[in-house]
């Protein structure tokens, strides 16, 4: 079913998976956005994310609207991680299901480009030296 | 009562609690917060161009007119992802 969900519990790709209609899909394309352990020359050690929850909410499930309607997809997920995230942990799963591939691979990157351009969701990086920063967004 | 406004991330929480002891005494219109906002120039922040709105959490224009409890909320370039 479709939804755009916020959590602060460990995401798996599996029950991700499973929050889709599955059922007469020719195609199913997932993305996994990853903590990544370096960021503009520094050594990261964690990340905080923040979020504007109630207006995440409607932003998110606006673009899973569009991106349903952009390319007519059978369904769409996302779910994104708040709070404290350690290196490898998964910050945002997308799963999109459609008739046939193409239309799964362009509603999954249009999905995450316009979530990371519009929800109000902020991250800290913490650095290996002990320094913390907010990063600046693009605007 | 005032109209109620804050900036959606702590990336700049300091401020907000400047700003809304000044807030207190009236219902100051949009651009009135950000003729306000002009005065802190250590925050890098240029709301015009940078920031979105949300009013009573929708976003909205620049030139909404606010009413009394209304809930403002600034919103900064998002980095999530």
């Amino acid at each position: 079913m479709k939804e755009f969900k916020i959590t602060s519990d460990s995401i798996t790709l599996e029950t991700a998976k499973d929050e889709v209609e599955n059922r007469a899909i020719g195609a199913r394309s997932v993305f996994e956005g990853v903590v990544r352990d370096t960021n503009d020359g520094h050594q990261v050690r964690k990340l905080e994310y923040e979020c504007y929850e109630p207006l995440a909410i409607k932003e998110g499930n606006q673009i899973l609207d569009e991106a349903i309607e952009m390319f007519d997809l059978i369904d769409a997920f996302c779910i994104h991680r708040v709070g404290t995230l350690e290196i490898g942990e998964i910050a945002v799963v997308v799963v999109v299901t459609s008739g046939h591939r193409d239309e799964a691979f362009e509603g999954c990157r249009y999905i995450i480009d316009e979530v990371k351009s519009r929800v109000p969701i902020w991250k800290k990086e913490h650095y290996e030296d002990g320094e913390t920063e907010w990063l600046k967004g693009a605007g | 009562m005032f109209s109620i406004f804050q900036f959606a991330c702590h990336l700049i929480h300091e401020f907000l609690i400047e700003c809304v002891s000044i807030v207190k005494n009236g219902m100051p219109q949009i651009y009135d917060i950000l003729q306000l906002f002009r005065t802190h120039e250590r925050h890098e922040i240029n709301l015009g161009i940078n920031f979105k709105i949300a009013v009573n959490d929708e976003f909205s224009d620049w030139d909404i007119e606010l009413n009394e409890g209304d809930r403002l909320v600034f919103i900064p370039p998002v980095t999530g992802g």
